[in-house]
């Protein structure tokens, strides 16, 4: 697996650069960018694990860009970096869902240890992330029949209610479930049932 | 009775054979008819009458025209016909209007009686109770022919008005029934109306013919006439008349009337006109009585045109008149209104011609007064005359010491006032002014402490004493001035014993002398004096004593200003500092963050070597080193910040050197970076290339920059983050150099543009209000200016000037 990507945001030169010498002693990739635009003009395609961002900069500031990247659903785990113990900016990164908040001059061993955090959550979404895509695919290769017939399924109906609801006959019924179980990869009844449920696509009557 | 038809034949055929002759030969002459009962009725009761007439005047065929009231009148008045036989109300009307002339009335036959004239009767039935005379049929209904009718209503109306009743108003009401007659008195028999008129004879005729009974009927206003034996109510009136008109012939009105007259009664022609024939005319004067009372006929008008007809004929007699009498009036007024001022004019003359007496004789009494004034007035002034020439003489003498003391006073005024020559060069020019002036040899200005004296300053021709010598003070005559003293004067030193004293001046050959003390707040200061190799060449009179003195006024009051201005700029400068420690505490904040970003750095590097070289895999030393060198210089970043720091805070005294001032701005900004990056605000430098020098406290300068760009910055905070902007500019124009601050900040309402510099003025919710107080103080004591304007569209502009190098220290 290749390296996991830290983005500094800072307007100073010098901490910009000591940052990047010091994440990388940890064998982690940097980029660095003197300000939220420049930021935001390269996020096309970007692999982002951790932002790092300074609260204190010149035109967007810290807590700006994050709320702006958050509603480009820029995913990736923020840390915002200040001068200032300052409470209520601290209470309104983390309510705006910064994933921590770290106080200037910060130890070394504490800033790494943030920033590994960060990057193991943001691996745990995006493994979620392409279980569900692959879950949809799955979904999607489905009949519309057979989507019908799922969501009956896994909602408890039995074949024979299945067949009297959709008024086929339960052989159909029959045809049409072992077709989508093969379709969905799925072994057993409660598994389709885990399949669907971790899936956004679909929601479970009662 | 064969014959009587024959008889009759041949009269209608000589009649015919007549008239046809006489429709070829003889005049037609027409007779006008009253038809009051028909056109057919009118026609055959009087033919016959027109024949008999025919038949008795030869010559003549006579015609009858049947008229209606109003279109008789309309025949006669276009002469359409030639007589007229007619009631006697209409015969009364015409005769009036168009001069008609009765030539005999009609002889009436009713019941084998004849009679000429006739009356009406007004009647009741004899059952009602409430009429009983004329006067009780007001308010009751009654009944009459119509209203043109003479016997029919008119002759009733007549007694009615004679008896206070007017028909027409005061009536419940008047009907008018037409003919027959008959008609009214069966409408009172019926009792459809309460009383009614008819012609007299009515009543009788009708009882006659069996229609009515007489005793039924009241008659009212009875009236009882000689020869006239028929009820009736009225008086009486002439019958029918027949008359001629005006263009009608003479003659053939004579020959007519004799044939009317001569008519048998048995005839045709009258049995069939239901008459007697006819008599000489009656007197138509009651008719004409009648209807001048009741205002008709040719009466009709008699009242109201009377007025208005004589102004309408003598009107241009009445206007010549009044025209005249007003004329009169007018010269009447006139002339005795002339008449009146003559007298006024009169009477003032008299008293004018009284007084001018009077004052004729006044004047001559004042004449012999003022003849004496002259004589004494003039000698008089021959005596003030030569008084007024002796002045001259004295005026012009001081005239000339006042020309000496006037140009001594402007050249010291000169010196004074000017720009360009320090202190000492001021002195040292009094100096030599007043030996100009008094014709000294020399001039000092010495000061005294408790026991020296120090020659300050010295401008002399002798070199009586070195500037800055030392001596013992009591070796001067200096040393017996006091604060009070007078001016020390000596005018020869060889007769005078004190002056023996001081070996000093003995020694030099100075005989003459003059000392004033210098007074500077209120003490004695020090001496100045001047002093001479001859006796008597000092000044002499009061006012170059007085000259003198001002000189040591002015030079004292100079080194007190100049004290006063030492202790001021020392003061200002205790309170710059203070001002700038408060500063340096509103700016801790944002100073701890500028240290916080290199400690960082300088952590993060460090910590970045440690961790690679406890690797104990060492791959890329240079990058350490690197690394390490990076750590340094934001460690000397951080020293430089809080050295800054350290330099602001230092109590110093004011040291002024010269600076560049870009250079003072660019450390400014820099040590507001934190403050300017928080507030999002942009910084534009617009500075002048070559810029001169100033000569400056930087400490102190760079407190006022400080204090403008802190004001310029919070002045923005209600900006929108993408317009706040400052603009800071240098500028040099041959004298000074200037440094503006543009913000795009709530700037200055013009009334608040002159407080801003008051101190304790402050728009901020924590600020002092001492900065700009201080910063002006600040510019002021480095001899500049610092303003405040409004910048359009919105902010301010705060602008300061400092004189450069070349010019603020000519020493």
């Amino acid at each position: 697996m290749s390296k996991h990507n830290v983005y500094v945001v800072d307007d100073d030169q010098a901490v910009r650069d000591s940052l990047r010498w010091l994440i990388e002693s940890v064998d982690l990739n940097v980029k660095t960018f003197s300000n939220g635009q420049e930021l935001l003009d390269n996020l096309d395609g970007a692999d982002i694990s951790c932002l790092v961002l300074d609260v204190r900069m010149p035109g967007i500031s810290g807590l700006d860009l994050q709320q702006r990247l958050q509603r480009l659903s820029c995913k990736a785990p923020v840390i915002i970096v200040t001068g200032h113990a300052d409470v209520p900016m601290a209470i309104q990164a983390m309510k705006s869902g910064a994933f921590d908040f770290i106080e200037k001059p910060y130890s070394d061993q504490l800033l790494l240890e943030r920033i590994q955090c960060a990057i193991e959550q943001d691996d745990g979404f995006k493994r979620q992330q392409t279980i569900n895509d692959e879950i949809n695919q799955r979904i999607d290769s489905l009949t519309p029949r057979e989507h019908e017939v799922m969501g009956l399924v896994v909602s408890g109906h039995s074949n024979k209610s299945i067949a009297k609801e959709l008024g086929v006959s339960i052989k159909t019924v029959e045809v049409h479930r072992g077709n989508l179980m093969s379709k969905m990869e799925a072994k057993s009844l409660s598994e389709l049932v885990r399949l669907v449920m971790s899936s956004d696509r679909i929601s479970i009557e009662d | 009775m064969f014959r009587c038809i024959l008889g009759c034949l041949s009269l209608v055929i000589c009649s015919l054979a007549l008239q046809s002759s006489a429709n070829s030969n003889n005049q037609l002459i027409k007779i006008a008819v009253l038809a009051h009962r028909g056109h057919d009725e009118a026609l055959k009761r009087w033919s016959l009458t027109a024949d008999y007439l025919s038949k008795s005047i030869p010559g003549y065929d006579f015609i009858i025209k049947p008229k209606s009231l109003s279109s008789m009148n309309l025949a006669v008045k276009d002469q359409l016909v030639d007589f007229i036989l007619t009631n006697p109300g209409n015969y009364v009307d015409i005769e009036a209007n168009f001069g008609a002339t009765r030539i005999a009335t009609l002889k009436v036959k009713q019941r084998e009686r004849s009679y000429t004239s006739f009356s009406a009767v007004i009647f009741t039935r004899n059952d009602n109770y409430q009429l009983n005379s004329l006067k009780d049929l007001r308010g009751k209904s009654f009944m009459a022919v119509n209203p043109d009718a003479f016997g029919g209503f008119q002759m009733a109306w007549l007694e009615l008005k004679h008896a206070g009743i007017d028909p027409f108003e005061d009536l419940d009401s008047l009907q008018f029934a037409g003919f027959p007659q008959d008609n009214i008195v069966y409408a009172v028999e019926s009792g459809k109306v309460d009383a009614g008129t008819v012609r007299s004879d009515t009543l009788e005729r009708m009882a006659s013919e069996g229609a009515i009974t007489i005793k039924d009927y009241k008659i009212l206003n009875p009236q009882h006439s000689d020869n006239f034996p028929l009820l009736h109510s009225t008086r009486l009136y002439p019958e029918w008349p027949f008359a001629k008109l005006k263009q009608t012939d003479d003659q053939l009105a004579q020959k007519i009337a004799v044939a009317l007259l001569t008519m048998p009664a048995d005839s045709d022609a009258a049995v069939v006109s239901r008459s007697e024939g006819w008599t000489i005319p009656l007197d138509y004067t009651p008719v004409h009585e009648a209807f001048k009372q009741l205002k008709i006929g040719p009466y009709e008008q008699i009242d109201n045109v009377t007025f208005e007809k004589v102004i309408e004929q003598y009107s241009s007699y009445i206007l010549f008149v009044l025209f005249t009498l007003i004329t009169l009036n007018l010269v009447i007024v006139y002339i005795s209104r002339t008449n009146h001022n003559l007298n006024l004019t009169q009477t003032n003359l008299r008293t004018e011609i009284e007084s001018r007496r009077k004052a004729q004789a006044e004047l001559a009494k004042h004449r012999d007064t003022l003849e004496q004034s002259v004589i004494e007035r003039t000698r008089e002034l021959a005596d003030l005359n030569k008084e007024l020439q002796e002045d001259i003489f004295a005026r012009k003498a001081a005239e000339a010491s006042l020309k000496k003391s006037s140009h001594t006073l402007q050249t010291m005024h000169e010196i004074t006032s000017s720009r360009h020559m320090s202190f000492e060069g001021k002195v040292d020019a009094l100096l030599r002014t007043g030996c100009n002036c008094f014709g000294t040899d020399y001039g000092a200005f010495i000061k005294l402490n408790n026991n020296h004296a120090q020659v300050l300053r010295f401008v002399g021709t002798e070199p009586v004493f070195k500037r800055d010598s030392q001596f013992e003070k009591n070796a001067l005559f200096a040393n017996s001035l006091s604060v009070d003293s007078e001016p020390l004067i000596i005018r020869n030193a060889s007769e005078d014993a004190f002056f023996k004293q001081h070996f000093q001046y003995s020694e030099l050959g100075i005989n003459s002398y003059v000392g004033i003390p210098v007074i500077v707040s209120g003490s004695l200061f020090g001496s100045l004096e001047y002093g001479s190799l001859n006796t008597s060449a000092i000044p002499h009179s009061l006012i170059e004593i007085d000259m003198l003195q001002l000189i040591s006024q002015w030079i004292g009051g100079e080194i007190q200003r100049q004290k006063a201005h030492e202790n001021a700029q020392k003061h200002q400068a205790d309170l710059a500092h203070v001002a700038r420690l408060g500063t340096m505490g509103e700016m801790a904040s944002g100073l701890a963050h500028e240290l916080n970003q290199p400690l960082t750095a300088i952590v993060n590097y460090t910590r970045g070597c440690v961790r690679r070289l406890s690797a104990k895999s060492v791959e890329n030393l240079p990058a350490i080193v690197e690394a390490m060198e990076h750590s340094c210089s934001e460690a000397e970043r951080a020293a430089e910040i809080i050295r800054r720091m350290r330099e602001l805070v230092n109590k110093e005294l004011p040291r002024q050197e010269s600076n560049d001032i870009n250079n003072i701005i660019e450390v400014v900004i820099n040590l507001l970076k934190p403050k300017i990056k928080e507030n999002h605000v942009a910084v534009i430098r617009d500075m002048a290339k070559k810029i001169p020098g100033v000569y400056v406290d930087r400490i102190q300068i760079e407190q006022v920059l400080i204090n403008l760009l802190n004001n310029a910055i919070d002045s923005m905070q209600s900006t929108p983050l993408l317009k706040r902007e400052i603009i800071i500019q240098s500028r040099y124009d041959n004298q000074a150099v200037q440094v503006k601050v543009f913000d795009r900040g709530s700037g200055l309402p013009n009334n608040m543009r002159s407080d801003v510099f008051e101190p304790f003025f402050s728009t901020k919710n924590e600020g002092m209000g001492m900065g700009l107080s201080i910063s002006r103080s600040i510019i002021e004591a480095h001899k500049g200016s610092l303003n405040a304007e409004q910048r359009e569209p919105e902010g301010s502009i705060f602008s300061f000037t400092l004189p450069s190098k070349h010019e603020g220290n000519d020493e």
